[in-house]
């Protein structure tokens, strides 16, 4: 009952002082606005990404990569290896035949090259890959379509292009059906990619080919940078690891050397990062709620000394030290939560703010996220720091004797 | 006995000087007295009060006050006393500026830990007792000072202590006023209340059927008033 009416007191005691509350919470409505602002960003950025990661088959994809060609050494050099050993064809093969749990293979040969169609140049970033590539890449055909099994089969001369390389080879003119040439050869533009919705990774310059028609008619090899690995369900993800590591160790002598990493372990470490980010944030927003916390401690300080005759009375009328000390505790509380409440409204309005100016610079579909658990946290934090901040004022006020105090002016 | 001081003495330090602001009062009131206490400045009358009023303890001596040895009370068990045995009443009535009158009256209620309902109930029975029921929600600022001290007299009322302790009640009251203020201090005395006044004022101790006089810190002199015999007598005492 006594906690209803300090209560009570607490917000008379602010609505008397508006001004001075208002001035007094402020840093603790700007750190806790701030911080859920950007926690709440953080938190949509990894929805998004969740979710995109989900659509493109991420937890049942495994990456498996070629050896490094350079490396460091002991001393810190950069040396290239004295042995060579790559993917190639074989390992994929033996891999779709060795495992029943795998769904598809998509190869990857990264190279960047300059391609021309007429008097028109452009540098496109080629990946030389299957049919599959577009599912794991979330991509969309905009016009004609996408590489077929049969043009993997016969290694065609054939391409599917992204949007500005198009524009910078054709202008405004549909591309499907026209030609482009790669080292002077020709290749026959069969589709367009629509433009990625998605921030980060652009497609927008990207080229795919069949990874058959680069291994015959540009490197003249049978070898492969990467290979995503997709299985039919995320559960099948750890035996199929072990079933690559052992087919690694039957066919090459560098095994170890060939880089095994899971979906899950890149979204792992996404999820590192945005934990990082939010840390950093929370952090730097911890430092500011304590420059908060301090600024209510001093208005706590004024407001024992203004009300000194008032605990006087009240310690003369039968209120115990104990009584005083919870009286003024609880007023810092009642001020930091207003301003910890306050605090959420402009981050949530820094949010949608952010968020709505980052959706305006890329096409990514992308909301910020305030969570219960973010606002929760934020009310406790504020409340925490009006009881840290709130006591030795409210020490100082239950310590008051009451003669002395009656006697103030 | 209601109030038994023995020996009682407080000294003060004062950087390297002791002071010794009260040396030896003994002394006893009664259930249902009306006392005065009176002295010049610096006589210790108002540390008197303030022990008598369990603001403070004193340095030697003991003091029984209902029962209760409140000499060796902590600054907590002090505050309950307070809370339950005495109802102040201050020469500049010492309201709580920002809350109305209702809720100033009902202030020892709530360190007592009686429920919203039942409080309001008190205070509204005790505003009624001192003609302020039709007060209650007006704040000091809106009140003459004579209501004020209606207000501080309500509100010493409120929890029905063993002694009200008034310190010049009228000090801060135009003479009209003041014997206003005197007149609810007799009814309340005629209704069985135990009343101290702390007083300057010898036409205000005159109200008091025994005046105590409090001089360098001990009792000067500990006298019936002729109000006292007049009463006894079965009187009305008309001042």
């Amino acid at each position: 009952m006594i906690i209803l009416e300090t209560i009570v007191l607490g917000i008379e005691q602010l609505r008397t002082h508006k001004l001075r509350a208002a001035l007094s919470i402020l840093g603790i409505l700007i750190s806790v606005g701030s911080v859920t602002g950007i926690v709440s960003l953080g938190d949509g950025l990894r929805s998004v990404v969740t979710k995109q990661f989900e659509k493109s088959g991420g937890p049942n994809q495994i990456s498996v990569q070629s050896p490094r060609e350079w490396y460091r050494n002991q001393k810190g050099r950069w040396v290239r290896r004295n042995w060579e050993e790559y993917l190639e064809n074989r390992d994929m093969e033996f891999l779709q035949q060795a495992s029943s749990h795998i769904d598809f293979v998509v190869p990857i040969i990264y190279m960047d090259r300059t391609v021309k169609y007429r008097s028109a140049t452009a540098s496109a970033r080629i990946r030389a890959s299957n049919q599959h590539h577009y599912k794991i890449e979330n991509w969309e055909i905009a016009s004609g379509r996408f590489i077929s099994e049969a043009d993997v089969k016969y290694a065609s001369k054939v391409t599917v292009i992204g949007p500005e390389l198009a524009h910078d080879l054709y202008g405004s003119e549909n591309p499907v059906g026209k030609e482009l040439r790669i080292e002077g050869d020709r290749y026959l533009v069969i589709g367009m990619l629509s433009e990625l919705k998605f921030f980060g990774g652009t497609n927008e310059r990207h080229m795919i080919i069949p990874y058959t028609t680069a291994q015959k008619r540009i490197f003249g090899n049978n070898r492969v940078s990467r290979f995503y690995v997709l299985t039919k369900a995320p559960e099948y993800v750890d035996e199929v690891v072990s079933q690559i590591r052992y087919a690694m160790k039957n066919l090459h002598e560098h095994a170890d050397e060939f880089e095994i990493e899971t979906g899950e372990g890149q979204i792992e470490q996404f999820n590192r990062v945005v934990f990082i980010l939010k840390a950093v944030a929370g952090g730097i927003a911890g430092i500011s709620l304590l420059v908060g916390g301090i600024g209510i401690m001093n208005i706590m300080l004024v407001s024992v000394t203004e009300r000194t005759r008032e605990i006087g009375i009240r310690k003369a009328l039968g209120a115990k030290r104990r009584t005083i000390l919870f009286q003024f505790i609880l007023e810092s509380i009642v001020l930091c939560l207003f301003g910890g409440g306050l605090g959420i409204l402009l981050g949530i309005g820094l949010g949608a703010g952010l968020s709505a100016w980052i959706k305006s610079l890329t096409p990514a579909p992308f909301e910020s996220i305030v969570s219960p658990g973010l606002m929760i946290f934020a009310v406790i934090y504020s409340a925490a720091i009006g009881l840290f901040f709130g006591v030795y004022p409210a020490f100082r006020a239950s310590k008051l004797d009451p003669i002395e105090a009656l006697r103030y002016e | 006995m209601l109030i038994q001081m023995t020996n009682i003495a407080k000294n003060y330090e004062i950087g390297e000087e002791v002071v010794h602001a009260l040396r030896g009062v003994s002394l006893s009131i009664e259930k249902n007295e009306y006392v005065a206490i009176m002295g010049p400045s610096g006589s210790g009358k108002s540390t008197l009060m303030n022990i008598l009023g369990c603001l403070d303890s004193p340095s030697e001596g003991t003091y029984d006050l209902n029962g209760k040895a409140v000499s060796d009370m902590t600054d907590d068990e002090l505050a309950e006393v307070r809370n339950k045995e005495i109802g102040f009443v201050f020469q500049n009535f010492n309201l709580l500026s920002r809350s109305d009158s209702l809720h100033n009256t009902e202030l020892p209620l709530i360190y007592l830990g009686v429920s919203r309902k039942k409080r309001r109930e008190l205070a509204i029975a005790s505003m009624q007792a001192v003609g302020l029921g039709e007060r209650m929600h007006h704040k000091p600022s809106e009140l003459s000072g004579g209501q004020r001290q209606r207000v501080a007299i309500a509100r010493a009322l409120v929890n029905n202590p063993s002694i009200i302790l008034a310190d010049e009640p009228t000090g801060n009251l135009d003479s009209k006023t003041g014997e206003e203020i005197m007149q609810i201090f007799e009814v309340l005395h005629s209704k069985g209340n135990t009343v101290i006044l702390v007083t300057h004022e010898p036409y205000i101790a005159e109200h008091a059927n025994r005046v105590i006089h409090i001089l360098d810190g001990q009792v000067d002199s500990d006298k019936a008033t002729e109000n006292a015999i007049r009463r006894a007598n079965g009187e009305k005492v008309v001042i």
